[in-house]
């Protein structure tokens, strides 16, 4: 609703801007005393221009194209070379379309700055005559940014719905499975008992030829392999149910939960060097056959959050990283660094592992992808830790080099001082 | 108190009733257990028999498990309320929360469950008394301090509220201490975790969403008269200067919260007292405040009930950990010293001097 709101408003922006052109082109000899329309266009958030598309020329740019492109645009590539090089032939097109007649005015693509950045914009495209289209183009990186993050929320809640659904009807039948598979368990104890038993009465009190029948029947029957391995069997399906359970445990935690039902997530606030630091200890003996683990770790700010879920995901970044590390074959070096940025804490967790392939980067927060074989990952462990972290109002996002490495980023909001006790920390 | 426990399972799956049947088969000898195949017939079972313990399901279809349970407190107050659900959101389980004593979340294995019946020792403690079982089984809470329910409620509606203001008033007030404790050691909020016996990390686990749900629900209430307000205050000052005692008794820093749980709820018997009878409790604390005898021996001589076997029972019935339970209910008894008492009795019985 926002964004139709944004759109219309600068729609109305370049139906103005328009005008001013217009005016701009009947009286062209006015530089002397510039008028309040060129100081309107000038003095907006956006640049407005006009562009002939047959002979790839702009007539006209405002001077915000400057802040735009973080540089002078003194070879006019405002809409030529400064356009991201994957989107300048969609671009292009829509613009020669616009120009003959097309009804859509509105095109998304991404800038390249003077600094290599690369900006989100969107062009509104206004009045068009004599081959010549006008137009605005703002900068929508924020827009564009809350956008996705809009649609992975919306996402996340709609997968925490299903997770929610599916956990109701899965669960009842793991329960009388569970409840069934005990009461086999436990009745298979006293079965044991009384086949034995009877054993022994068959040896003492029959005659051979019963007992030697007896025992035929128990051979017949592969009694000695049942009683040895009933017992394991059972004990498989119990714990294949477990993992079952498990599962449906961690795909709720993906749901992000709205103001009412910020369900287990409570708040305190958490010692981040004391949360982490714990984890570590155990990751470097878990991992010592594979890799060091080094970490700066003192002295953090604390954040506001679920001490349990934090750890949660820390611990799973280390063991992806080090999964990443044991992938490559060689010895390698997990580094945990920290750094304050302004009222963010970042947590970066650094491996020198394998790295991930670029045709996979965008499926990695994706809930069940996983590059393992079927059956050593859970895959929902990333969904579900990015999950969390937007729970604590931060980020999680990734940098990675086949061959090299991956790191891995949290950003976490740092607690207001003033509003924390000191040394309050929820035990785990 | 040989009686056999009787427990009516109430869900709408038959399949999760043969199988239930066949776990508790062994229980046989002790324990009388009927399976009811959805709410109607839950009903019917309930016109023919009382029950100890009832579990239900909650998603059913036409009469769902709350119906079930309202008339199960309509019926027979004393009966121990329990769900045990396939999910919940955490707003549905406030709203089921007043009606139902304990909260168990599916799969729910075996030990579990029948460590859950054998806890409900309904009677064990108090007088074959009826009453007064029915009349603790019926609270959904007890009243506040009215400061601190308004300190609550305002620092849940400001939006800088850190969890730690919360902490801070719910330390203050038994009532909402115990009431959080118990919604904190559901198998909603709890988890797989061990049971939890601090307050602090109590509120933290409900989060400042579900405490501003809390503080506007039905589970938080004021004294009614005001004898019973008169005697709540008092009673209040008490027990916060109790917990102090308590956690200054122990050792162990990592049980300093859950010592001060302890002293803090000690007394919560004499909460309940207080609210049920109002007038008719102050003969007894007048006799202990003239002859400097026990309050307890003054209950039990006047009233037939203690407040430590008062405030186990409503303890043990809303499922808070076994070892809060037991400081409530032995902290006046010099035998539970130091051989089998836990740490949590002798803090206690510290608070108490």
């Amino acid at each position: 609703m926002l964004l139709v709101f944004v759109a219309c408003l600068f729609a109305a922006a370049a139906a103005t801007l328009i005008a001013v052109r217009k005016f701009g082109t009947r009286a062209p000899a006015a530089p002397a005393e510039p008028g309040r329309f060129q100081q309107l266009v000038e003095g907006i958030d956006a640049v407005a221009f006009e562009y002939a598309p047959g002979a790839g020329k702009i007539r006209y740019v405002s001077p915000q194209v400057h802040r735009l492109l973080g540089r002078p645009d003194t070879s006019n590539e405002f809409l030529g070379d400064a356009i991201h090089p994957e989107d300048r032939e969609r671009v292009h097109a829509a613009v020669r379309e616009y120009a003959a007649g097309s009804t859509t005015g509105r095109i998304d693509y991404r800038l390249v700055r003077g600094d290599g950045d690369v900006v989100h914009v969107r062009t509104l495209l206004g009045e068009r005559d004599d081959g010549v289209v006008r137009g605005v183009t703002i900068d929508a990186t924020k827009q564009t940014r809350q956008e996705a993050e809009r649609r992975e929320a919306h996402k996340l809640a709609s997968i925490g719905r299903l997770a929610a659904g599916v956990a109701h009807e899965i669960n009842t039948p793991v329960q009388f499975t569970q409840d069934s598979l005990q009461f086999v368990r436990e009745s298979m104890t006293s079965l044991v008992r009384v086949i034995e038993r009877h054993r022994e009465l068959l040896a003492r009190t029959c005659p051979p030829d019963v007992a030697a029948a007896a025992l035929a029947a128990d051979e017949e029957a592969d009694l000695e392999y049942l009683l040895a391995n009933v017992p394991d069997a059972l004990e498989r399906a119990s714990d294949g149910l477990d993992r079952v359970s498990n599962i449906v445990r961690s795909l709720r935690q993906l749901s992000v939960p709205d103001r009412v039902d910020r369900g287990p997530a409570g708040r305190t606030t958490v010692e981040l060097s004391e949360a982490l630091g714990d984890m570590l200890a155990g990751a470097r003996d878990e991992y010592a056959n594979i890799c060091d683990i080094v970490g700066e770790l003192h002295e953090l700010p604390r954040v506001a959050g679920n001490r349990h879920e934090l750890r949660l995901v820390f611990q799973s970044l280390v063991d992806n990283a080090a999964r990443a590390i044991a992938d490559s074959g060689k010895r390698g070096a997990i580094t945990v660094g920290a750094d304050r940025d302004g009222d963010q804490v970042v947590l970066a967790f650094a491996d020198t592992g394998i790295g991930i392939s670029p045709d996979v980067r965008h499926l990695v927060f994706e809930p069940f992808f996983t590059t393992r074989a079927v059956g050593q990952a859970r895959g929902q462990g990333l969904a579900v830790s990015r999950a969390v972290i937007a729970k604590h109002g931060g980020t999680l996002s990734f940098e990675s080099q086949v061959g090299i490495g991956s790191t891995f980023t949290i950003r976490l909001p740092i607690a207001a001082t003033g509003k924390v006790t000191a040394g309050l920390g929820v035990a785990a | 108190m040989n009686e056999r426990k009787r427990i009516l399972f109430v869900d709408d799956e038959p399949a999760l009733l043969a199988a239930l049947s066949n776990l508790m088969r062994r229980e046989r000898h002790r324990w009388d257990l009927v399976f009811a195949l959805g709410g109607a017939e839950a009903l019917r079972a309930l016109e023919e028999n009382a029950f100890d313990v009832v579990i239900t399901d909650m998603r059913m279809p036409e009469i769902d498990g709350l119906a079930v349970l309202e008339a199960v407190k309509a019926r027979s107050p004393r009966t121990i309320r329990i769900i045990l659900s396939g999910y919940a959101e955490s707003s549905l389980v406030l709203q089921a929360l007043p009606l139902v004593h304990q909260f168990l979340s599916k799969p729910c294995d075996g030990k579990t469950l029948r460590a859950t019946i054998e806890r409900c020792g309904a009677g064990d403690r108090l007088p074959n008394d009826k009453t007064l079982t029915g009349m603790i089984g019926s609270l959904p809470c007890l009243p506040s301090v009215p400061a601190l329910l308004d300190q609550l409620r305002d620092a849940t509606e400001d939006p800088d509220v850190t969890i730690d203001a919360l902490i801070a008033i719910c330390e203050q007030d038994p009532a909402l201490a115990a009431k959080v404790l118990q919604i904190a050691n559901t198998a909603h909020f709890r988890g797989d975790d061990a049971p939890n016996s601090s307050i602090k990390v109590a509120v933290a686990t409900l989060g400042v969403e579900v405490m501003a749900s809390l503080a506007h629900s039905a589970m938080v209430t004021l004294p009614t008269t005001t004898v019973c307000q008169a005697l709540i205050g008092a009673f209040q000052q008490d027990a916060v200067e109790a917990a102090h005692q308590a956690r200054r008794s122990v050792t162990d820093p990592t049980r300093a919260d859950d010592a001060y749980a302890a002293g803090l709820l000690h007394d919560i018997g004499r909460l309940v007292l207080a609210h049920e009878l109002g007038d008719d409790y102050l003969p007894a604390i007048e006799r202990a405040r003239l002859t400097g005898a026990p309050l307890w021996e003054c209950e039990r001589d006047l009233l037939g009930v203690t407040h430590p076997a008062v405030g186990a029972h409503l303890l043990g019935m809303w499922a808070l950990p076994q070892e809060l339970v037991e400081a409530c209910e032995r902290h006046h008894d010099p035998r539970a010293l130091p051989t089998r008492g836990s740490m949590l009795v002798t803090a206690a019985q510290v608070a108490a001097r």
